[in-house]
Protein backbone atom coordinates (compact mmCIF):
# COMPACT_ATOMS: atom_id res chain seq x y z
CA UNK A 1 0.00 0.00 0.00
CA UNK A 2 1.61 3.62 -1.06
CA UNK A 3 0.29 6.30 1.24
CA UNK A 4 1.11 9.65 -1.18
CA UNK A 5 -0.54 11.67 1.60
CA UNK A 6 2.57 11.24 4.05
CA UNK A 7 3.65 14.98 4.52
CA UNK A 8 6.26 13.57 6.82
CA UNK A 9 8.44 10.46 6.09
CA UNK A 10 7.48 9.09 9.91
CA UNK A 11 3.73 9.06 9.39
CA UNK A 12 2.90 5.32 9.40
CA UNK A 13 5.04 3.80 11.56
CA UNK A 14 5.06 -0.53 12.04
CA UNK A 15 2.32 -1.24 14.68
CA UNK A 16 -0.22 0.81 13.74
CA UNK A 17 -3.34 -0.05 13.04
CA UNK A 18 -5.20 1.18 9.90
CA UNK A 19 -8.96 1.69 8.42
CA UNK A 20 -9.32 2.10 5.28
CA UNK A 21 -12.67 4.25 4.02
CA UNK A 22 -15.19 1.68 3.09
CA UNK A 23 -13.38 -1.50 4.70
CA UNK A 24 -14.54 -3.39 7.98
CA UNK A 25 -11.26 -5.21 8.00
CA UNK A 26 -8.75 -3.26 10.70
CA UNK A 27 -5.10 -3.74 9.16
CA UNK A 28 -2.01 -3.54 10.88
CA UNK A 29 1.21 -1.71 9.45
CA UNK A 30 3.68 -4.97 9.46
CA UNK A 31 6.70 -2.30 8.50
CA UNK A 32 7.09 0.81 5.95
CA UNK A 33 9.43 2.07 3.52
CA UNK A 34 9.77 5.82 3.72
CA UNK A 35 10.11 8.06 0.73
CA UNK A 36 10.43 11.36 -0.10
CA UNK A 37 6.89 12.04 -0.41
CA UNK A 38 5.46 9.45 0.39
CA UNK A 39 5.24 6.01 2.09
CA UNK A 40 5.08 2.20 0.97
CA UNK A 41 3.33 0.19 3.54
CA UNK A 42 3.65 -3.47 4.05
CA UNK A 43 -0.21 -4.19 5.89
CA UNK A 44 -1.57 -7.09 7.49
CA UNK A 45 -3.41 -9.28 6.79
CA UNK A 46 -3.96 -8.75 2.85
CA UNK A 47 -6.12 -6.68 1.46
CA UNK A 48 -9.17 -7.74 1.57
CA UNK A 49 -11.87 -4.93 -0.12
CA UNK A 50 -11.26 -4.83 -4.42
CA UNK A 51 -12.64 -1.44 -4.98
CA UNK A 52 -10.10 0.82 -2.59
CA UNK A 53 -9.42 3.99 -4.80
CA UNK A 54 -6.53 6.15 -5.02
CA UNK A 55 -7.20 8.94 -2.15
CA UNK A 56 -9.60 6.81 0.15
CA UNK A 57 -9.22 8.13 3.49
CA UNK A 58 -7.21 6.22 6.10
CA UNK A 59 -7.68 6.60 9.79
CA UNK A 60 -5.01 5.59 12.20
CA UNK A 61 -5.84 4.72 15.53
CA UNK A 62 -5.01 6.85 18.50
CA UNK A 63 -2.79 5.37 20.37
CA UNK A 64 -4.14 2.20 22.73
CA UNK A 65 -2.66 -0.19 25.57
CA UNK A 66 -1.56 -3.72 23.56
CA UNK A 67 -4.21 -5.81 25.42
CA UNK A 68 -4.73 -8.68 23.01
CA UNK A 69 -5.91 -12.00 22.76
CA UNK A 70 -4.06 -14.45 20.45
CA UNK A 71 -3.60 -18.53 19.46
CA UNK A 72 -0.36 -20.07 20.69
CA UNK A 73 0.81 -21.28 17.20
CA UNK A 74 0.57 -17.61 16.04
CA UNK A 75 3.43 -16.68 17.76
CA UNK A 76 7.06 -18.72 17.62
CA UNK A 77 9.25 -18.03 20.15
CA UNK A 78 13.56 -19.51 19.20
CA UNK A 79 16.08 -19.07 21.77
CA UNK A 80 19.92 -20.60 21.37
CA UNK A 81 22.81 -20.97 22.61
CA UNK A 82 25.46 -18.49 21.32
CA UNK A 83 27.90 -19.97 19.02
CA UNK A 84 31.36 -18.80 20.98
CA UNK A 85 29.76 -20.08 24.38
CA UNK A 86 31.14 -24.02 23.25
CA UNK A 87 34.46 -22.76 22.07
CA UNK A 88 35.04 -20.67 25.31
CA UNK A 89 33.79 -22.77 27.68
CA UNK A 90 36.85 -25.26 25.95
CA UNK A 91 38.92 -22.99 26.65
CA UNK A 92 38.39 -22.26 30.34
CA UNK A 93 37.01 -19.34 30.80
CA UNK A 94 34.42 -17.87 31.08
CA UNK A 95 32.56 -20.31 33.38
CA UNK A 96 29.14 -20.43 31.78
CA UNK A 97 25.92 -22.46 32.20
CA UNK A 98 22.80 -22.73 30.21
CA UNK A 99 19.55 -22.19 32.05
CA UNK A 100 16.81 -23.58 29.92
CA UNK A 101 14.09 -25.19 32.66
CA UNK A 102 11.90 -22.39 31.05
CA UNK A 103 12.35 -23.37 27.71
CA UNK A 104 14.35 -20.43 26.93
CA UNK A 105 18.15 -21.03 26.57
CA UNK A 106 19.45 -17.61 28.99
CA UNK A 107 23.29 -17.83 29.68
CA UNK A 108 24.84 -17.57 32.75
CA UNK A 109 28.44 -16.43 33.49
CA UNK A 110 31.04 -16.09 35.71
CA UNK A 111 33.86 -13.34 34.01
CA UNK A 112 36.26 -13.96 36.71
CA UNK A 113 38.56 -10.77 38.60
CA UNK A 114 37.23 -11.25 41.67
CA UNK A 115 34.43 -13.21 43.56
CA UNK A 116 31.77 -10.68 44.06
CA UNK A 117 31.94 -8.44 40.56
CA UNK A 118 30.66 -9.33 37.04
CA UNK A 119 28.30 -11.96 36.93
CA UNK A 120 26.63 -11.70 33.64
CA UNK A 121 23.39 -13.35 32.01
CA UNK A 122 22.01 -12.85 28.66
CA UNK A 123 20.12 -14.11 25.74
CA UNK A 124 20.15 -14.72 22.83
CA UNK A 125 16.55 -15.14 20.49
CA UNK A 126 14.04 -14.59 18.08
CA UNK A 127 10.16 -14.40 17.86
CA UNK A 128 8.40 -14.33 14.47
CA UNK A 129 4.23 -13.49 14.53
CA UNK A 130 3.29 -14.99 11.42
CA UNK A 131 0.06 -14.72 9.52
CA UNK A 132 -0.70 -18.31 10.04
CA UNK A 133 -3.91 -19.42 8.63
CA UNK A 134 -4.76 -21.06 11.99
CA UNK A 135 -3.49 -18.69 14.01
CA UNK A 136 -4.54 -15.24 14.97
CA UNK A 137 -4.14 -12.23 16.96
CA UNK A 138 -7.07 -9.73 17.54
CA UNK A 139 -6.15 -6.50 19.83
CA UNK A 140 -8.79 -5.33 22.75
CA UNK A 141 -8.47 -1.49 22.46
CA UNK A 142 -8.75 0.23 25.31
CA UNK B 1 38.29 -21.05 44.49
CA UNK B 2 37.77 -22.39 40.68
CA UNK B 3 35.14 -25.50 42.21
CA UNK B 4 33.15 -22.59 44.10
CA UNK B 5 32.98 -20.41 41.42
CA UNK B 6 31.79 -23.34 39.16
CA UNK B 7 29.03 -24.14 42.32
CA UNK B 8 27.82 -20.57 42.34
CA UNK B 9 27.66 -20.63 38.42
CA UNK B 10 25.36 -23.53 38.66
CA UNK B 11 23.39 -22.45 41.34
CA UNK B 12 22.72 -18.82 39.55
CA UNK B 13 21.47 -20.91 36.47
CA UNK B 14 19.17 -22.93 38.84
CA UNK B 15 17.46 -19.25 40.23
CA UNK B 16 17.46 -17.60 37.34
CA UNK B 17 15.55 -19.90 35.33
CA UNK B 18 12.98 -19.88 38.52
CA UNK B 19 13.06 -16.01 38.72
CA UNK B 20 12.42 -16.21 34.81
CA UNK B 21 10.04 -18.78 35.22
CA UNK B 22 8.34 -16.72 37.54
CA UNK B 23 8.40 -12.95 35.36
CA UNK B 24 7.92 -13.89 32.03
CA UNK B 25 4.75 -14.08 30.33
CA UNK B 26 4.91 -14.24 26.20
CA UNK B 27 8.19 -16.75 25.89
CA UNK B 28 5.83 -19.13 28.14
CA UNK B 29 2.60 -18.51 25.92
CA UNK B 30 4.61 -18.64 22.67
CA UNK B 31 5.51 -21.58 20.39
CA UNK B 32 8.40 -23.21 21.61
CA UNK B 33 8.07 -25.99 18.93
CA UNK B 34 11.25 -25.24 17.14
CA UNK B 35 13.04 -24.63 20.00
CA UNK B 36 16.22 -27.03 19.37
CA UNK B 37 17.25 -25.46 22.44
CA UNK B 38 20.97 -26.82 22.99
CA UNK B 39 22.28 -25.59 19.00
CA UNK B 40 23.97 -23.05 18.83
CA UNK B 41 23.63 -19.53 16.94
CA UNK B 42 24.71 -16.24 16.27
CA UNK B 43 23.19 -12.97 16.49
CA UNK B 44 21.17 -12.31 13.15
CA UNK B 45 21.15 -16.28 12.60
CA UNK B 46 18.05 -17.21 10.64
CA UNK B 47 16.55 -19.95 11.81
CA UNK B 48 14.56 -22.20 9.46
CA UNK B 49 11.16 -23.46 11.51
CA UNK B 50 9.61 -26.16 10.00
CA UNK B 51 5.59 -26.37 10.25
CA UNK B 52 3.45 -29.52 10.23
CA UNK B 53 1.34 -29.10 6.75
CA UNK B 54 -2.19 -27.89 7.63
CA UNK B 55 -4.47 -31.18 8.23
CA UNK B 56 -5.79 -32.61 5.01
CA UNK B 57 -8.73 -35.01 4.57
CA UNK B 58 -7.28 -38.30 5.30
CA UNK B 59 -6.94 -41.06 2.06
CA UNK B 60 -9.29 -43.98 1.57
CA UNK B 61 -7.97 -47.32 1.77
CA UNK B 62 -8.80 -50.05 0.18
CA UNK B 63 -8.49 -54.10 1.35
CA UNK B 64 -4.85 -55.12 1.12
CA UNK B 65 -3.61 -52.10 1.46
CA UNK B 66 0.51 -52.04 2.94
CA UNK B 67 1.89 -48.54 2.95
CA UNK B 68 4.26 -46.93 0.94
CA UNK B 69 6.95 -45.28 1.99
CA UNK B 70 7.35 -43.19 -0.77
CA UNK B 71 3.47 -41.64 0.22
CA UNK B 72 4.73 -38.92 3.09
CA UNK B 73 2.67 -36.61 1.53
CA UNK B 74 0.85 -35.60 4.21
CA UNK B 75 3.80 -34.67 6.65
CA UNK B 76 5.29 -32.89 4.07
CA UNK B 77 6.78 -29.57 6.06
CA UNK B 78 6.82 -26.02 5.12
CA UNK B 79 9.66 -23.89 6.63
CA UNK B 80 9.64 -20.12 7.98
CA UNK B 81 11.89 -18.06 8.78
CA UNK B 82 12.86 -16.35 12.05
CA UNK B 83 15.49 -14.42 12.99
CA UNK B 84 17.97 -14.31 16.30
CA UNK B 85 17.44 -10.67 16.13
CA UNK B 86 17.62 -10.09 19.96
CA UNK B 87 20.75 -10.84 21.59
CA UNK B 88 20.80 -8.63 25.32
CA UNK B 89 23.00 -9.22 28.73
CA UNK B 90 22.63 -7.58 31.79
CA UNK B 91 26.01 -7.49 33.96
CA UNK B 92 26.04 -7.31 37.72
CA UNK B 93 27.78 -7.60 41.04
CA UNK B 94 26.64 -9.83 43.86
CA UNK B 95 27.71 -9.23 47.40
CA UNK B 96 28.90 -11.55 50.07
CA UNK B 97 25.25 -11.47 51.34
CA UNK B 98 24.11 -12.49 47.85
CA UNK B 99 26.67 -15.41 47.31
CA UNK B 100 25.72 -16.76 50.53
CA UNK B 101 22.06 -17.10 49.01
CA UNK B 102 23.10 -18.53 46.28
CA UNK B 103 24.83 -21.29 47.78
CA UNK B 104 21.49 -22.07 49.22
CA UNK B 105 19.48 -21.58 46.17
CA UNK B 106 18.13 -18.74 47.27
CA UNK B 107 17.39 -15.85 44.27
CA UNK B 108 19.69 -12.77 45.39
CA UNK B 109 17.33 -9.62 45.04
CA UNK B 110 20.30 -8.49 42.74
CA UNK B 111 19.79 -11.50 40.04
CA UNK B 112 15.91 -11.02 40.20
CA UNK B 113 16.24 -7.29 39.68
CA UNK B 114 18.36 -8.45 36.52
CA UNK B 115 16.49 -11.29 35.71
CA UNK B 116 13.16 -9.32 35.67
CA UNK B 117 14.64 -6.55 33.73
CA UNK B 118 15.62 -8.83 30.90
CA UNK B 119 12.09 -10.44 30.70
CA UNK B 120 10.49 -7.48 30.65
CA UNK B 121 12.53 -6.01 27.56
CA UNK B 122 11.72 -9.66 25.71
CA UNK B 123 8.22 -9.29 26.63
CA UNK B 124 8.20 -6.09 24.94
CA UNK B 125 10.47 -6.75 21.85
CA UNK B 126 7.27 -9.72 21.31
CA UNK B 127 4.35 -7.33 21.90
CA UNK B 128 6.35 -5.56 19.40
CA UNK B 129 5.91 -8.11 16.61
CA UNK B 130 2.68 -9.30 17.73
CA UNK B 131 1.19 -5.57 17.55
CA UNK B 132 2.79 -5.88 13.11
CA UNK B 133 0.40 -8.93 12.82
CA UNK B 134 -2.45 -8.47 14.93
CA UNK B 135 -5.37 -9.72 12.28
CA UNK B 136 -8.60 -7.72 13.90
CA UNK B 137 -9.31 -5.49 16.69
CA UNK B 138 -12.77 -5.16 19.11
CA UNK B 139 -13.71 -2.41 21.47
CA UNK B 140 -12.97 1.65 21.10
CA UNK B 141 -9.71 3.51 21.91
CA UNK B 142 -10.26 5.09 25.28
CA UNK B 143 -13.26 2.77 25.93
CA UNK B 144 -13.65 0.88 29.02
CA UNK B 145 -14.02 -3.03 27.47
CA UNK B 146 -14.54 -4.68 30.90
CA UNK B 147 -17.38 -1.80 32.49
CA UNK B 148 -20.11 -4.38 33.03
CA UNK B 149 -19.34 -7.71 31.58
CA UNK B 150 -16.75 -9.50 29.11
CA UNK B 151 -18.58 -9.69 26.42
CA UNK B 152 -15.51 -8.51 24.26
CA UNK B 153 -13.90 -11.69 24.80
CA UNK B 154 -16.42 -13.04 23.13
CA UNK B 155 -16.58 -10.56 20.18
CA UNK B 156 -12.64 -11.70 20.14
CA UNK B 157 -13.17 -15.27 19.92
CA UNK B 158 -15.86 -15.02 16.95
CA UNK B 159 -12.78 -12.97 15.27
CA UNK B 160 -10.79 -15.97 15.61
CA UNK B 161 -13.43 -18.21 15.02
CA UNK B 162 -13.59 -16.41 11.65
CA UNK B 163 -9.95 -16.89 10.83
CA UNK B 164 -10.26 -20.99 11.66
CA UNK B 165 -7.61 -20.46 14.79
CA UNK B 166 -8.36 -23.72 16.55
CA UNK B 167 -9.91 -23.38 20.33
CA UNK B 168 -7.43 -24.58 21.84
CA UNK B 169 -4.22 -23.00 23.63
CA UNK B 170 -6.04 -19.07 23.03
CA UNK B 171 -4.59 -16.66 25.50
CA UNK B 172 -5.78 -13.28 26.98
CA UNK B 173 -2.71 -10.60 27.68
CA UNK B 174 -4.04 -8.00 29.36
CA UNK B 175 -2.67 -5.24 31.50
CA UNK B 176 -3.11 -4.70 35.05
CA UNK B 177 -5.60 -1.82 35.24
CA UNK B 178 -8.08 -3.72 33.10
CA UNK B 179 -7.26 -7.29 34.89
CA UNK B 180 -8.36 -5.14 38.07
CA UNK B 181 -11.63 -3.70 36.35
CA UNK B 182 -12.29 -7.60 35.01
CA UNK B 183 -11.20 -9.70 38.55
CA UNK B 184 -13.81 -7.13 39.74
CA UNK B 185 -16.69 -8.70 37.30
CA UNK B 186 -19.16 -11.12 38.93
CA UNK B 187 -18.09 -13.65 36.50
CA UNK B 188 -15.07 -13.73 37.93
CA UNK B 189 -15.74 -13.32 41.21
CA UNK B 190 -18.23 -16.84 41.09
CA UNK B 191 -15.58 -18.14 39.08
CA UNK B 192 -13.38 -17.41 42.22
CA UNK B 193 -15.95 -19.01 44.91
CA UNK B 194 -16.91 -21.99 42.54
CA UNK B 195 -12.73 -23.03 42.20
CA UNK B 196 -9.94 -23.93 44.56
CA UNK B 197 -8.26 -21.39 46.47
CA UNK B 198 -6.84 -18.35 44.98
CA UNK B 199 -8.44 -19.07 41.27
CA UNK B 200 -7.90 -15.64 40.91
CA UNK B 201 -4.17 -15.84 41.86
CA UNK B 202 -3.39 -18.87 39.73
CA UNK B 203 -5.41 -17.96 36.48
CA UNK B 204 -7.28 -20.84 36.66
CA UNK B 205 -9.64 -18.01 36.09
CA UNK B 206 -9.16 -18.83 32.61
CA UNK B 207 -11.70 -21.87 32.37
CA UNK B 208 -14.45 -19.29 32.90
CA UNK B 209 -13.30 -17.58 30.01
CA UNK B 210 -12.00 -19.42 27.46
CA UNK B 211 -8.77 -18.08 27.52
CA UNK B 212 -5.54 -18.44 29.24
CA UNK B 213 -5.69 -15.46 31.08
CA UNK B 214 -2.33 -13.39 31.85
CA UNK B 215 -1.95 -10.25 33.51
CA UNK B 216 1.56 -8.21 32.57
CA UNK B 217 3.22 -5.91 33.61
CA UNK B 218 5.10 -5.01 30.67
CA UNK B 219 1.92 -4.93 28.32
CA UNK B 220 3.22 -1.54 26.18
CA UNK B 221 1.49 1.56 25.10
CA UNK B 222 1.22 1.95 21.06
CA UNK B 223 1.32 5.31 19.91
CA UNK B 224 1.05 5.84 16.35
CA UNK B 225 3.44 7.81 13.97
CA UNK B 226 1.29 10.41 13.03
CA UNK B 227 -1.92 12.28 12.88
CA UNK B 228 -3.75 11.91 9.22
Amino acid sequence: MTDDGAGAVSDLIAGDQIVIAGDTQTYSIVSVVNGATEQTATIFPALVQTTIADADAVTVTAAHKLAFVFQKDAVQCVSREFENFEQLRRMGAPVQRIAHKSGMVISVQYNGYHALGNWHISLLAGAAVEPLKEGGIVRILT
Amino acid sequence: MANEINALVDNLSVVVDEQWSKTCVMPMLCSQDYNDSMSSGGQGSIITMLDIKETEAPNTLIPGYYPNAANVSDVVQVTRPLSLDYYKEKNFQLTSKDLDDLKALVVPKTVARNVNALVEDFDRYIYGKVMEYAYQSVGTVGGDPFASGISILSDAAGLLDDASTPNEDRYFVVDVFNNNKATGLSTFQEADKAGPAHTLLTNQIAFAVNYGWYKSNNVPTHTPGGAR
